[in-house]
């Protein structure tokens, strides 16, 4: 998996669903080692990187975004945690990811999943997430 | 590097065992492509495994093709979703079985498709811009 999932300060990161997949997940949960999961989407890019933006999401309302009841949007932009994690890899092979905290609520619009876009999965969150990693691996390989 | 069946497409040297899969077809028929550059070149075409050369443990199927839609609207509802994809542009083409070989991959985009392209071919050429954003 690409090294956005590479983030000491998060610990080691495995996908649990995808819900976006172009060219490579795109849109995805993950969740590290303690349990935490974390939301995370590909944001933007220019010239040097493809940039990311993880939050962390409690089950509850990561059920609540699956299902529809939060959108894309304010899934980044009101977490539940003020913080986001900007995660920028170049594309250039040996040049450093960089990583650096911001303020969910100052994320710039254009890196957020238009308003009103939301999934629509059912919502059994637990047996769907002791499930996904099987779908997953069904939908990347 | 491999070659496919009677159609002798030369395959890139990264691409994993069994890639493309026994379930892909000749490519055919229109699809989109989101890119960046208008007109399209080959940057435009590349897989996530040469996108990002040694970000990834190893080659897999999926990140060894290139991502389409068969449907106009699933690449505009992605550009609502997806920041990064907001600012390409929407590139409509007509495949050809010289140009490699298409699978149904579905996400939650129902007409994605995966599509391996050989080497020494130029799809980039049968694609036109349709959209500036």
């Amino acid at each position: 998996m690409l090294d956005v999932l590479n983030i000491p300060e998060l610990g080691k990161l495995e996908i649990v669903e995808v819900y976006e997949y172009y060219d490579q997940p795109v849109l995805y949960s993950c969740k590290n080692a303690s349990g935490h999961f974390y939301l995370v989407v590909a944001a933007a890019e220019d010239a040097k990187f493809l940039t990311w933006l993880c939050v962390a999401v409690s089950t509850e309302r990561l059920n609540l975004i699956r299902s529809g009841n939060i959108d894309l949007h304010d899934a980044f932009a009101d977490s539940e945690n003020p913080h986001a994690i900007q995660v920028k890899v170049p594309y250039e092979e040996h040049a450093l990811i960089q990583t650096n905290f911001v303020q969910s609520n100052q994320i710039p619009e254009d890196m957020l999943p238009m308003p009103g876009e939301c999934l629509d999965l059912e919502t059994e969150i637990h047996p769907v997430l002791s499930n996904a990693k099987e779908k997953e691996i069904k939908i990347c390989d | 590097m491999r070659s496919e069946g009677t159609t002798e497409l030369q395959w890139p040297d990264f691409y994993p065992e069994n890639c493309p899969p026994a379930e892909a077809k000749p490519a055919s028929g229109t699809v989109y492509r989101l890119v960046k550059h208008n007109p399209p070149r080959l940057e435009d075409f590349l897989s996530t495994w040469e996108e990002f050369p040694g970000r990834f443990p190893e080659p897999t199927i999926r990140i060894s093709g290139t991502s389409v839609h068969r449907d106009l609207q699933d690449s505009e509802r992605l550009k609502n979703r997806i920041g990064h994809l907001r600012n390409r542009k929407i590139a409509k083409g007509k495949l050809n079985p010289t140009l490699g070989m298409i699978q149904h991959t579905p996400s939650r985009e129902k007409s994605h498709h995966t599509w391996w392209i050989p080497i020494g071919t130029e799809p980039w050429f049968v694609f036109r811009v349709i959209s500036r954003r």
